[in-house]
Order: structure tokens, then C-alpha cells, then sequence
């Protein structure tokens, strides 16, 4: 193997013990914050580890939850969907990009939408998020002549069945739900 | 054990210097990655980040409250400036991965970085948060000491030899912490669903319609297979998570996991996020197979090379041998 420093005239100066010892608290301090934050257990010492670190890492952007498919994974297959309805009395329907039916290169172009509207928007967690939503949907569909003048939100649902003995797979029927109705303004609009 | 081995070991751990190598290519990597999130985002910018989003500014405030690294707050709410960040970003991104004024674009590409996932915490996935973490330590590395624009003109200006000093690696071991951290608690909470331990939670998995990347052959949706693909799943978690720490393991482990992000790569959609975790594992490789490694490529390399341009090479690696 190569000499990996031989010009050790030229190596940058280790840390000072002052530094270390710096340094050394900032990597005890992250670390007690990001694991107390993502450690999956409840309790009154933990909520009080959290609350400490809370500001930190929210203003950093270290916050994290690794809980990827888990506890357990949806057993729903979902989408979000809107129904239109236009000045004129006719209604559409509109839905936000769908991975299924998507092409193996849009799919990776337009994922962030199946987290957006899968993960997030249709949850009631996220009501703050629907009227954004209804906003941008009313303008998608704006035409000058034929104004939009409501927008309802709809959860579509599909349940995934337990497995059976043999793997033989039928899904469960599709269900709807409007969340939300939203009368658009003039000044929603284009 | 006495506090003063425990003090030696963690000084040995964060502080003993180590070739910087690794974790300069790590930031090449992190570079690219950013770059081609930014080239995924860049169709739909306005619809996530401009100010008539699917999620506004005041509403993305409403849903996450409390002081925040955001520039989007910083700035008007125009379309022209939050495609500036776009371009601000994919600039310093840029330079970060050719090793451009490292340290300066490893703080911007952060801060920019940051600010979007912030700006819009609804698109944001576990890869926005690996890249997120490991980004932040990046930028306490030295990540341009190698393979980088600064070195060669560091070099250039007689401030650097041939050779690549070590340096202390505690960022890097911040990085490696965050990526193990990552497994063993995505194991920790699927060990707390029933479907992972009775074997059952990949057959859920398999059928979300919205993953779906590839056709997944017959036989792998038959229950007892669908039980040993939960199962090994989550071993090979736990595996990234503890036994990547054990000396003799660690290639093992690493090589496991690249199975199981390749194979996740095939059958899910999930943009991005096998990638983000397979460069992360550049991190784990000790740095003396690094710099071997690069040895044996540099000569493969060479010997393809016409002579006439491998000439030159060979005269200079002989001199910095």
C-alpha cells in the first residue's frame, strides 16, 4: 500500500486538547438529540430530552424519524382526487398524479406528488393543507369563459387484504370520501 | 474499564486522523445526489416552493411552527426568487461536487438544502432527511482534501505535497453514526409492528400499487417467501445498524445492504432513496482498501489507456510513490 503521508511537514495540525474537548461536546450534544428524538420509546425523561433538543433541531433540520413501512405498512392503497364544479353547472373530476399509472420515468419525476397527497394531504392532521390545495386545484382547471366555483377533496381507498394460504391476491373495492368542500373566491383565481 | 480508557477510545474513534479520501468522495456523491434531486423537482419548482404552492409559505408555517434555517423566509414571495434558490443551489452544489471552494458550497448547498425541505415539509421523504443529516457534518469534513479543485490548486501553489495528510474524522464518524442510527431504528420500530415479526408486512408492501417499479417474479409473492424477505429484511437492518461496527463483518454487512437497496431499487419506487443510502456506505470503507482499491482502478485504468497518454501518468505515480 502507498505511503499515505509522507510530507507530514505539510500535515494540517491536529486539534488542540481545547478543541477536542469542543468538539467532543458538540458530537455528545447532537448525538444525545438525535437519539433521543428518533429513539421509538415513551417516557417522562425521554419527553424532557426532547423538549431540550427540540429548538435545536427543528431550527437545524435534524429532526428525524426513521420509521420507514413500520410499525407496520399501509394497508391501504390510496389516491387524492377533486371534483370540480364549474359557473356553468357542469362538474370533472381531477386527480394528482398517480404512480400506477404512471411510465417508469414520470414515476420518478413526479413521486413527491404521491407524498404529498397520499402521505400527507389526506390526512386530517394536515387540514391546514386543503384549502392550499382546493386554491390550486380551482386554478389548474380555470378557464376565463367557465370559472371554477367550488372544489371538493376526495380520499379515494382500496383495502389490501390479508394474505391467504395460497398467495392468490384480490383487493378490496375502491371507497370515497369528500374531506373537504371549498367555495373558490375571485382572488383564488388567475 | 476506567473513565480514562473510555476517553482514549473515544479520542481514538473522533479524533485519531484518518485519510480523508472516503469522505471526499462521499462528497462527490452527496453533490450529484442533490443535483439530481434538483433536475427531478425542477418541472414542478413552483408548484412545491413558489408563493402560489400546493403548500404556501403561511401555511407550511401553520403545519410545522417555530424558528427555522429557512432563506424562503428571507425572501420575497415571487416566482423569480424562489427560482433563484433553485439556481443558487444547483450552483453550489455543483462546486461542491468538483471540490470548488468546498467548505464555503458544503454550508450553502446545506443551508439552501435545508431551506426547501423546510419551506415544504409535505414532499419531503427519509432520503430528504439522510441527506439533510449526513449534509450538516459534511460540513465540519474535510471534504476537499481530496479529489477536489481545491487540492489541485492547493498543490498547484506548492501549499500541499503528493501525498493526502490525515485528518481527524469525527465529522465523517458523525456521518457513519447518523447512517447506522437510520437502520437500527427503522429496525427497532418495524420490530414493534406484528407484520414483522409474523412474516406478513412485505406482502402489504408488495401490493401499494403507488411503489410498484418493476414486475416481481410469482414466486416471491408465495407466504413463506414473502416471510423470508420480511425476515431477512429486517436482519439485514439490524445488521447496518450494529454489526457494521464489527471489524471483520463490516464488508459483509455493507454488501448485504447493497443487495437489499439494489433489490428495493427494482421493485419500489422510491426516487433517489437507494441511492442516497449506497453512497452513504463509502463512509464505511476503511481507508486503506479505499486508497488500494483506487490504486488497482488508477492502474486498470492506466493499462487501458493508449501509451502515450498513460506515459505521463505512470512518470508522475512513480514520483509519488
Amino acid at each position: 500500500m502507498r505511503n499515505i503521508s509522507r510530507d507530514t511537514n505539510r500535515r494540517p495540525p491536529a486539534p488542540s486538547r481545547l478543541v477536542r474537548i469542543l468538539i467532543s461536546a458538540f458530537i455528545a450534544f447532537n448525538l444525545f438529540a438525535i437519539v433521543s428524538w428518533c429513539v421509538p420509546l415513551e417516557s417522562p425523561l425521554l419527553s424532557a430530552c426532547r423538549s431540550l433538543s427540540r429548538p435545536y433541531l427543528l431550527w437545524t433540520g435534524l429532526f428525524q424519524k426513521w420509521d420507514m413501512f413500520a410499525p407496520d405498512p399501509s394497508k391501504l392503497n390510496c389516491y387524492v382526487g377533486a371534483q370540480i364544479a364549474f359557473r356553468d353547472g357542469r362538474t370533472a373530476l381531477w386527480t394528482f398524479p398517480r404512480m400506477e399509472n404512471l411510465g417508469i420515468v414520470d414515476k420518478y419525476f413526479k413521486e413527491r406528488y404521491r407524498k404529498y397527497a397520499n402521505d400527507n394531504l389526506r390526512l386530517d392532521g394536515d387540514a391546514p393543507a386543503w384549502p392550499d390545495a382546493a386554491r390550486y386545484i380551482a386554478r389548474q382547471q380555470y378557464s376565463p369563459s367557465n370559472p371554477p366555483v367550488s372544489v371538493n377533496l376526495i380520499r379515494y381507498w382500496s383495502l389490501v387484504p390479508p394474505p391467504t394460504a395460497t398467495g392468490a391476491y384480490e383487493p378490496g373495492p375502491w371507497e370515497q370520501y369528500v374531506f373537504f368542500r371549498y367555495s373558490v373566491a375571485p382572488g383564488d383565481l388567475p | 474499564m476506567s473513565l480514562r480508557s473510555l476517553a482514549r477510545a473515544w479520542n481514538e474513534f473522533f479524533f485519531e486522523p484518518q485519510p480523508p479520501q472516503p469522505v471526499a468522495v462521499f462528497r462527490i456523491f452527496y453533490g450529484l445526489l442533490i443535483i439530481a434531486d434538483l433536475v427531478l423537482l425542477r418541472a414542478d419548482w413552483q408548484t412545491w416552493f413558489g408563493p402560489r404552492a400546493l403548500v404556501t409559505l403561511q401555511t407550511q408555517r401553520v403545519l410545522e411552527p417555530g424558528p427555522r434555517i429557512n432563506v424562503f423566509t428571507l425572501i420575497p414571495q415571487t416566482a423569480f426568487w424562489t427560482d433563484a434558490i433553485f439556481w443558487a443551489l444547483l450552483a453550489s452544489a455543483l462546486m461542491l461536487t468538483v471540490g470548488f471552494l468546498t467548505r464555503t458550497n458544503s454550508i450553502a448547498t446545506w443551508i439552501l438544502l435545508a431551506s426547501i425541505h423546510q419551506r415544504n415539509l409535505l414532499i419531503t421523504n427519509s432520503g430528504d432527511t439522510i441527506l439533510r443529516a449526513t449534509g450538516f457534518f459534511l460540513m465540519f469534513a474535510p471534504a476537499g482534501a481530496a479529489y477536489s479543485i481545491d487540492r489541485w490548486s492547493r498543490r498547484k501553489r506548492g501549499k500541499e505535497g503528493a501525498e493526502i495528510a490525515p485528518r481527524s474524522p469525527w465529522a465523517q464518524r458523525m456521518i457513519q453514526i447518523e447512517v447506522a442510527l437510520l437502520y437500527l431504528m427503522t429496525f427497532w420500530n418495524k420490530s414493534l409492528g406484528p407484520g414483522w415479526i409474523d412474516g406478513t408486512a412485505l406482502h402489504y408492501v408488495n401490493h401499494l400499487d403507488q411503489f410498484k417499479r418493476f414486475p416481481i417474479p410469482a414466486f416471491f409473492y408465495d407466504p413463506l417467501m414473502v416471510a423470508v424477505e420480511t425476515w431477512l429484511t429486517l436482519a439485514v437492518e439490524l445488521a447496518l445498524g450494529v454489526l457494521v461496527w464489527v471489524k471483520e463483518l463490516r464488508y459483509k454487512v455493507l454488501l448485504a445492504g447493497v443487495i437489499l437497496h439494489l433489490s428495493l431499487e427494482y421493485t419500489m419506487n422510491v426516487p433517489l432513496f437507494q441511492w442516497i443510502m449506497l453512497s452513504s456506505f463509502v463512509t464505511f470503507v476503511y481507508p486503506a482498501d479505499f486508497i488500494r482499491a483506487v490504486d488497482w482502478l488508477g492502474a486498470r485504468i492506466r493499462l487501458q489507456l493508449p501509451a502515450r497518454v498513460a506515459a505521463p501518468s505512470l512518470v508522475r505515480a512513480s514520483r509519488g510513490a
